[in-house]
């Protein structure tokens, strides 16, 4: 799996903290879902597309 | 020193005492129930005292902002119980075969739980390496 969440973040200016609070998650988590080494649930899944307000299959690359 | 910066180090200094009268009986004598409460009660203090210590440190730090536990991490704990559950079956099977090199059943089954305790420790390790270098480890 790929993710799109380094490059979204980029975008938004949101640090890998900012998004971990965000989306009600540690930091670690995002640091292994950004490196594609984390299945997220779907509920997860949707809650960082909705941050980056995008559809979950554009920021996770199955 | 303050006062809230003072009590965890009182807190070791009265763990580290205990643990030290506690060696001390031991030492002067046979293991007996007073040196083993002694020990007990002092190492479980210090402890305790250092985790409390160290995680009210981090969330002074801004940390607590994050969820102790996520789906990630609950994850992570399921693999390792899984795996040190399995290893725990094969480990108690070798107390068993290997009992009378303990001096009573009490040491046996202190060996084996403190054995368990070591498995889980070590698989979460294990798990929580592999997720960060396996693609297929989630």
């Amino acid at each position: 799996m790929k993710t799109r969440i380094k490059e979204l973040r980029a975008r938004d200016g949101l640090t890998q903290s900012n998004l971990a609070i965000k989306v009600g998650v540690r930091r670690e988590t995002i640091v292994f879902l950004e490196k594609g080494k984390y299945m997220p649930s779907l509920k997860l899944a949707h809650d960082v597309a909705a941050v980056f307000g995008m559809p979950i299959e554009e920021v996770f690359i199955f | 020193m303050d006062i809230k910066h003072g009590v965890p180090i009182l807190l070791v200094i009265v763990g580290g005492l205990l643990t030290a009268a506690g060696a001390y009986l031991w030492h002067s004598g046979p293991l007996t129930i007073d040196s083993r409460i002694y020990l007990g009660a002092g190492l479980a203090l210090v402890i305790s005292t250092i985790i409390v210590w160290i995680r009210t440190g981090l969330e002074a730090s801004g940390r607590k902002r994050f969820p102790h536990d996520d789906e990630f991490s609950r994850a992570l704990k399921h693999r390792a119980g899984h795996a040190a559950f399995h290893m725990s079956i094969f480990s108690w099977m070798a107390v068993f075969l290997f009992q009378d090199v303990f001096v009573d059943s009490q040491s046996m089954l202190g060996t084996g739980i403190l054995g368990m305790v070591v498995l889980y420790g070590i698989s979460f390790l294990v798990v929580r390496h592999r997720a960060m270098n396996d693609e297929d480890a989630n």
